[in-house]
Formats: structure tokens, sequence, C-alpha cells
């Protein structure tokens, strides 16, 4: 069991290297990060000498990485390419802001699925499950950003009928939110739509899932042991199944929670909110390859991460498994 | 030939296998005593191989049939897209807007603009028409590359096992555990927003910048399919029929591709339905992004955006390229939970 951490880490090392050279390299390739500089009349070139010189721009890709190496090891991953502004301090305010939007979203949508998912097993093929498989289908089928849009579109209607904005659909929060507790009414105001639309291309899946699991064990030989036996309704499938349906479930749900936290990409940008998502798409549009690289990083240690933690945990809860 | 016998659970046949289960019903297996008896009591036993059971299962899914009949739909709409779109997909005509408001042309039946027109006066029934060539377009060919590659792959790592097995398996390790969309967009960012001009030796060709996206996707989808065939592979060469052939001195290549393959054939089916649906959510998310299709194709999410930044008050922009996604995606997943059901008897019915 260590030495399966420990090698799991050490082939992490190898990963992230990999991913980081690939993306680095692609980043590097594209288009030019100084043109806006450039078209600019009023910067010298002096000052685009400066950017150049300062980032090693005129050094070949490789050498460019090695001096990127450096700097993300030693100085917290260095500065932006244009300003020269940290990066480090940015990436920690849109962490919190996407964490709050994903762990509440993530939190609503297991609970949810959960309780559907169980319900739907429990009364396969009745009204109930197939008015739940429908949604989620519908769920699984329809793109996210395209939902985001929709419930804009829908807001922005029942506003020009009744002249009431019933939700914000942009930003984190209103231009003057206050402090203290108007400021998180605020906020919980903002995180709304957003928060729905990250729950149901979650709560669609993991219903999906959920009663998979769920079918499975109920129709097992040990829950009809525990039948065979005498236990109540109620013992067999708590104690039994449903207990024993959770551990894929815990699984699943550290996997995609490891991939959520690099930014909800799609719903931050729909909605404009300071998240990690739109900062990586914001670094993407500006050709900089460094903001890029930190954020890369952090989220791939965070996929790699959670995706240790779903095999340690499955392991724990489920004693058959073995590593090797 | 050493033909595999039939094994329960595992859908196989002599007969190339046709996508959907349909295939052309085999000679008569062998019949048990159970079916002279009913011959002698002079009922008339039809013998049917398992692909014709495959097929009645399918077909007496309702949602996959129905999913089907949209499919193929759109697929008609898609080919035939000159012939039907009843403008062209550019086709500015500023007739259709509204002098005093200055507005598009809400949906309307007058002039076949069922679903409106654009802020150019553009007939959107029109440009979705082709929006949808190319995204099935895209899909299919995502659908077919990534099908191979993962298949192949996966056959060899499964089959050889070894260091073949964990080099390759090492390789879809790194691409598991990469951020999906953050790769698919430096990488649709860096292969550019134009056609490319490709010279391999004294061949040059033009590769189309949406096949550049569907080179992308491919990339990425492969990848768990090869993880599923390399699992069915290392469980299928231990078997006795695999020896047999191995016995009979059938070479690796044909026992991979007559003795094994056949066999994986019903989770290989199932597993390209999931990849074709998510290639096209995919490929309209990039769209939507803007790193995705360029004009001048069309594609639905490249006018979902366009419509978004008419100022949500043109609700017909924004509503029907989604809901035309949407369908698709919807249609290839329910074919896909039917082909489960037909190919794949030993999954319990979990619909």
């Amino acid at each position: 069991m260590f030495q399966f951490v420990i090698r799991r880490l050490l082939y992490s090392i190898v990963v992230l290297f990999a991913a980081s050279v690939l993306v680095f390299t692609f980043v590097s390739k594209t288009g030019d990060p100084l043109a806006p500089l450039v078209l600019n009349p009023r910067i010298s070139q002096q000052t685009i000498d400066n950017v150049v010189a300062r980032k090693h721009l005129d050094d070949p890709i490789p050498v460019r990485y090695w001096y990127w190496l450096k700097d993300a090891t030693t100085n917290q991953f260095g500065t932006t390419l244009l300003g020269d502004e940290p990066i480090l301090p940015d990436l920690w305010r849109v962490m919190k802001n996407t964490m709050q939007l994903v762990i509440i979203a993530e939190l609503l949508a297991i609970t949810l699925a959960v309780f559907i998912g169980v319900y739907s097993a429990l009364r396969q093929y009745s009204a109930f499950d197939y008015t739940a498989t429908t949604f989620s289908f519908l769920g699984l089928a329809m793109p996210v950003f395209w939902f985001a849009l929709m419930l804009q579109v829908s807001v922005v209607y029942v506003y020009q009928w009744t002249g009431n904005n019933i939700f914000p659909i942009a930003s984190l929060s209103s231009v003057d939110p206050g402090s203290g507790i108007s400021f998180w009414i605020d906020r919980a105001h903002h995180l709304v739509l957003p928060v729905i639309v990250l729950m149901v291309a979650s709560i669609a899946a993991y219903t999906r899932f959920m009663r998979a699991s769920m079918l499975e064990v109920v129709n097992s030989d040990y829950v009809r042991t525990a039948r065979a036996k005498g236990l109540s309704e109620q013992k067999v499938t708590m104690k039994h199944a449903f207990r024993n349906a959770l551990i894929p479930m815990v699984t699943l749900v550290a996997l995609s929670f490891g991939a959520i936290l690099g930014g909800a990409v799609i719903t931050e940008t729909v909605f404009s909110l300071d998240g990690m998502g739109l900062y990586f798409i914001t670094a993407l549009g500006q050709n900089d390859p460094y903001p890029i690289m930190a954020w890369l990083m952090i989220t791939a240690t965070m996929i790699i991460v959670f995706n240790l933690i779903a095999d340690v945990a499955y392991g724990y809860l489920d004693p058959r498994v073995r590593y090797d | 030939m050493t033909d595999p016998s039939p094994r329960h659970g595992v859908v196989q046949s002599s007969v190339t296998p046709g996508v959907g289960g349909v295939a052309a019903p085999e000679g008569a297996p062998p019949l048990a005593s159970e079916t002279e008896l009913a011959y002698e009591a002079g009922v008339e036993v039809k013998a049917r191989s398992q692909w014709s059971y495959a097929r009645i299962r399918f077909f007496r899914h309702k949602m996959a049939v129905a999913g089907l009949v949209v499919l193929i739909f759109f697929a008609l709409v898609a080919i035939f897209a000159k012939q039907i779109a009843p403008y062209g997909f550019d086709e500015i005509d500023l007739d259709n807007i509204d002098p005093t408001t200055g507005l598009a042309k809400a949906p309307t039946l007058e002039g076949w603009h069922i679903f409106g027109t654009d802020q150019l006066g553009r007939d959107y029934l029109s440009r979705i028409i082709y929006g949808i060539r190319t995204s099935l377009w895209v899909a299919m060919f995502v659908a077919i590359l990534a099908t191979a590659i993962g298949t192949a792959v996966g056959a060899v790592a499964g089959f050889y096992g070894g260091r073949v097995d964990n080099l390759l398996m090492r390789f879809t390790d790194l691409i598991l555990t990469l951020p999906g969309l953050a790769v698919l967009l430096t990488a649709a960012v860096y292969l550019g927003s134009n056609d490319s001009e490709v010279t391999l030796g004294p061949l040059a060709f033009t590769i189309p910048q949406p096949m550049k996206i569907g080179l992308i996707l491919a990339f990425l989808l492969w990848v768990t399919l090869a993880r599923i065939v390399r699992g069915l592979f290392l469980s299928l060469r231990e078997k006795e029929f695999v020896e047999a052939a191995k016995a009979a001195g059938a070479s690796d290549l044909r026992i991979i591709l007559r003795h094994i393959l056949p066999n994986c054939v019903g989770p290989i089916v199932v597993f390209t339905t999931l990849i074709t649906a998510a290639a096209i959510l995919i490929e309209a998310t990039l769209s939507f992004i803007g790193y995705g299709i360029q004009p001048p194709n069309a594609a639905l999410g490249k006018l979902i955006v366009d419509g978004q930044s008419e100022g949500f008050t043109l609700w017909w922009l924004v509503v029907f390229p989604g809901l035309i996604i949407t369908l698709i995606a919807l249609a290839i997943n329910f074919i896909g939970d039917g082909l489960r059901d037909a190919l794949d008897p030993t999954q319990r019915r979990s619909r």
C-alpha cells in the first residue's frame, strides 16, 4: 500500500514533466504575445526589448522552458509575460472563487444524485424511475454552455416582461457588494445560476452511476441472503445494499472533483466568473505561457492527488481490492 | 479454421459484424433435441444467429429505435444539405430586417424562415442545416479514427502483454491525467484556425480546418476504449479457442483479427456511440469558446455564440442550434443504450 502510493507519486512527476513540456511548446509556438505591444504606438521599442530580454524570448524554446522551470520551482511560478506581475496571488484568488462555486454545486449534486439514484433503483421501471432516467439522459445530452445561455436568455426575457431582475447573469459580486453578511448574500445571489448549471451536468452523470451501482448490489447474492435470514427490508437496503453501493460512487466523485477543481471552464466563461477556468481562458487568449503553465501544474496536481485518493479510498472501503 | 465455440455471454459470429448488430443471419447452428421435438410436432423452427437475436433485442428497445430514426433523419439532412436548405449558408437578405425596429425576423412561416433570420437577414434554418453537416461530419471522423486507434492499441497491449503493454498503458495514463479541455484548447490554438497544407514526401494535401479539430478530439478520446479493449483481450487470450488456433498454426494477426476481435465487437460498438456523442458535444463547446471550427465553415456551436452576442433578445438564435445538438446527442445516447442491451446480454438491463 505504502509502496503503491510512493510509486504512483514518482510516476506523477514524470506525468507532470511530460505535460509541462507539451503545453509549454504548444503555447510558445503559437501566436505572438507581443502583438498588442507592437501595435500600440505609445509603447517604445525599448519597452518591448525589455520584455524580450526579461523573458528570454529570443532563446530557443528548450532554453525558455528551462528558465520557466527555474522560476516555477524557486520563484512561485514567476511573473506574467507582459505586465511582469506575480502569478501566484492571482491564482490563489481565482482558486478561492472556484472552490466556492464547485464545492456548493458538487455537494448539492451528490446529495440529490444519491437520493434519486437509490430510489430509482429500488423502484426500477416505476414512473419515478422513468422520469429520472429521461432527465438524466437529457442532462447528459445538453451542451453545458447552451444550458447556461438558456438560463441567461430566460432571465433577460423575464426582465423584459416583468421588469424584475431575478438573478444576476454575470460576475461574482455587484459593483458595491458591501461587507460582512450583505457581501455573502450578494455572492450567494450571484452564484445561483452558475451552481444550477454545474449541478445539472453532475447530477445527470452521478444519478446514472448511483442507480446502476445500487441495482447491481440489490440483485446480488448477499442481499438475497440478508433477506432470506429474515432481516427487515429497511435493514437490508440501508445496511447491506446502500453502504456497498456507495463505494464505487466515492471513486467517481473523487475523480470528477479533482478534474473540476481546475475550474468549471465553461460555466465560468459564460457567467464571467473570476475563477480558475476563466483565468486559463484569458491567459490562452493572450498567448501568455506563464500563467497557463502555473494553472496547468496546479490543475494536473489536483487531478493526480484526487486520483490517488480515489484508489486508496477504494482499497480501504472494499477489502477485496489488492494493490500490486 | 477453428471457430470459437459459442460461449455464454459473449456475442460472437464468424460473419463480418455490421454496426448496430445488423448482419446477415448465419446458417443453422446444430439443433438441440428440443427443436427436433418441435419439428415433429409440426412447429416450424427458425434458426437464429447471435446477430439476429441482437437485432431483435435492439428493436425491442423503443427509445433506441426512436434514436435511430432521428439520427438517420439528421444524417439525410446533412448529406442533402444543398438540396434541402431553402437559402444559402451565407445568403444575406436585408429585406428580412424590420426597417422600423432594425431587428431580425423571428421564426415565421413566411418565406420558410421557420427558425427566423439573424441580424444580417440570413435564413437561420439554412445556417443550422449546414451546421449539422459539419458537426456530424466531424463526429463521424472522430468516431472512426478514435475507435480504430483505441482498438488497435488495446488489442496489441492486451494480446502481447509485458513491456509493450506497460509502455502503452503508461501512455494512456498520461493522457487521462491531463486536464482534457485545457489540452484540447492549447492544441487547437497550436494547430491554427486555417486549413493546412501538408507535404509528406511526394504527397501534398490539404487538411481542412474541421478535420484538424477532429484529429485533436480523436487524440483524446481513444484512450478509454484502448483500456476496455485491452481488458477484454487480457481475458480472451487465455481461452481454449485461442490455444486451439495457436496449435493449428494461426499467425498472431489472424488470432487477433479472426478469433479474439469478433468477441469484443459488442463493447467496442457501444463505446463508439459514446465517443460520437462526446465528440459532438466537445466540438460544439470548442466552437463556442472560439477555438473550434472557424468561419467560413458552419458549426452549431459557433452559431450559438454568434446568437449570444446579439444580446439575448433574439432568443431563436440561441435556442434552435442548441436544441439540435441536444437532439442529436440524445439520439446517439439512446442508440448506445439499445446496443448495450442488444450486444451485451450478460449485463443486467439497467435501463
